[in-house]
């Protein structure tokens, strides 16, 4: 299991990053590390924090104290001075190094397919049309979408759409990638091919963060699997440890058994 | 009773009906084209301004939607001319009125729709490195334009008919072509029999054409 040694420095550090909604706590001083090439996978009961915790490592979510790095950089909050929220620009900046797939999608009604996955690389990126729509088709190509390039996504399958959502996002190339339950909105039988897109990205190298409730797919593809409770990391390990029988944390026990019971 | 119909003298004065169609449609379609930029700039300024901002706009809005449009068309061709040193034509003044009309309207019908796009969409938007502005331009108002484009037509149509108040002040648009032969020809229920069926058709074929434009855009979603 990769742990973030001073030769291998994390890639995202979240740092006793605490967030509350009022006087609901959301997040509770939760910490993580994610290095290069790591699957993190994050599993937890609904309202546990898992989705605002990815929310806030590409600052969709603003956090009140601690502090979330990527390449040792703040995202953010100014480094220098007192704690300053980044303008917008360097925060638009900044999000361009991560990628995000959301649950709902979230394609861009008006663009095709391709200008979907084209419109970040035109004005974020200041690639040429040209450049653009072959990074576009390439990345089609990659998710089994090259045929649906000029399809609008109302005209697209959930799964279709959603590994548009996934080409939209690794076209930029992030440093990191954010899945945010990405099949949970999905038919289930259009969740295997999402799944496989994601498998392929994991063996390519792709850094991922991912919330989810696809324990199987947890268990296989991911390097460590954290559980979240309560706003807070309650457990974190190898996969085969967390979701193993001798787990003595009692929550998640709770947790895998209710889960169980639902699923299986 | 014993009224007979003589639709000859309306004929002999077409031109007179057909120049002020012509004329209501351009006065329609350049307050309209005013208007939105007037709605577009105001909407999308109401929307990330602050309280004070926000209060001015609103009271712009108000201040159109709680007066009736022919006073308004009089304040500004009698009332401003008096208090500040300008000179315009009827017609100027119209379509500035007019304009400053459906302006307010649109600031509405707008805003409204910038605030139903999805917040998803300005998350993705978000989320792959666009500024704000970049959002607004590529993300925020394609998706407001496909949800407004009927609250738009059926704008556009309204001003066709409020096109009429303009013969109030002697712009020779469809109503005052009609009152002008009226008053040269007392044929008053065969002009206004004429007229009606003229802004009826009109109307129907512009609700038609623009329905149209609507369903290619709903097409493309």
């Amino acid at each position: 299991m990769p742990i973030a040694t001073p030769a291998n420095p994390a890639l995202l550090d979240v740092c006793e990053v605490s967030k509350s909604f009022g006087s609901v706590a959301v997040l509770r001083s939760v910490s993580l590390q994610v290095t290069r090439g790591e699957v993190v996978t994050v599993i937890g009961p609904s309202g546990s924090g898992k989705t605002t915790l990815l929310r806030c490592v590409n600052f969709l979510e603003s956090y009140d104290s601690g502090s979330i790095r990527i390449d040792g950089r703040e995202v953010g909050y100014r480094e220098t001075g007192t704690r300053q929220r980044r303008s917008e620009r360097d925060l638009a900046k900044m999000r361009a190094e991560t990628g995000m797939v959301f649950q709902s999608f979230n394609l861009f009604p008006h663009l095709t397919a391709a200008g979907n996955i084209m419109l970040g690389l035109l004005k974020v990126r200041g690639k040429s049309s040209t450049e653009a729509r072959a990074i576009a088709e390439h990345w089609l190509g990659r998710v089994g979408l090259a045929h649906k390039a000029d399809s609008l996504p109302a005209e697209l399958s959930g799964g279709q759409q959603q590994r548009v959502g996934i080409a939209r996002a690794v076209a930029m190339e992030p440093k990191i990638l954010l899945l945010d339950e990405i099949t949970s909105a999905l038919d289930p039988e259009l969740v295997g091919e999402v799944l496989e897109v994601v498998r392929s990205l994991a063996e390519d190298g792709m850094t991922m963060v991912m919330v989810t409730h696809e324990m199987a797919f947890a268990r296989d593809a991911s390097s460590r699997i954290v559980f979240m409770a309560d706003g807070g990391v309650s457990a974190a390990g190898p996969p085969a440890e967390i979701l193993g029988a001798e787990i003595d944390n009692e929550r998640l026990r709770s947790f895998l058994a209710r889960f169980r019971a639902s699923h299986f | 009773m014993g009224y007979t119909l003589n639709f000859n003298l309306i004929w002999r004065h077409f031109d007179k009906l057909w120049g002020g169609l012509l004329l209501s449609l351009e006065l329609a379609v350049i307050s309209i084209a005013i208007g939105i930029l007037i709605g577009l700039l105001l909407a999308v300024w109401y929307v990330s301004a602050g309280r004070a901002v926000r209060t001015v706009i609103a009271a712009y809005v108000e201040f159109i939607r709680n007066v009736p449009l022919i006073l308004l068309v009089y304040l500004v061709f009698y009332g401003l001319p008096t208090v500040v040193d300008i000179a315009y034509s009827a017609q100027t003044s119209f379509v500035a009125t007019l304009s400053l009309y459906s302006g307010a309207y649109l600031v509405e019908v707008f805003r409204s729709g910038l605030e139903a796009v999805p917040r998803g969409q300005i998350d993705a938007g978000k989320a792959i490195g666009l500024t704000p502005w970049q959002r607004l331009v590529h993300v925020r108002l394609p998706t407001m334009l496909r949800i407004t484009l009927p609250a738009l037509s059926n704008t556009f149509l309204s001003l066709f008919k409020d096109t009429s108040v303009a013969s109030v002040i002697s712009v020779p648009e469809l109503t005052y072509g009609a009152q002008w032969i009226n008053f040269n020809t007392f044929r008053i229920v065969e002009v206004y029999l004429v007229v009606t069926a003229m802004y009826l058709l009109t109307g129907y074929a512009l609700l038609f054409a623009l329905r149209l434009v609507e369903r290619r855009f709903r097409a493309a979603h």
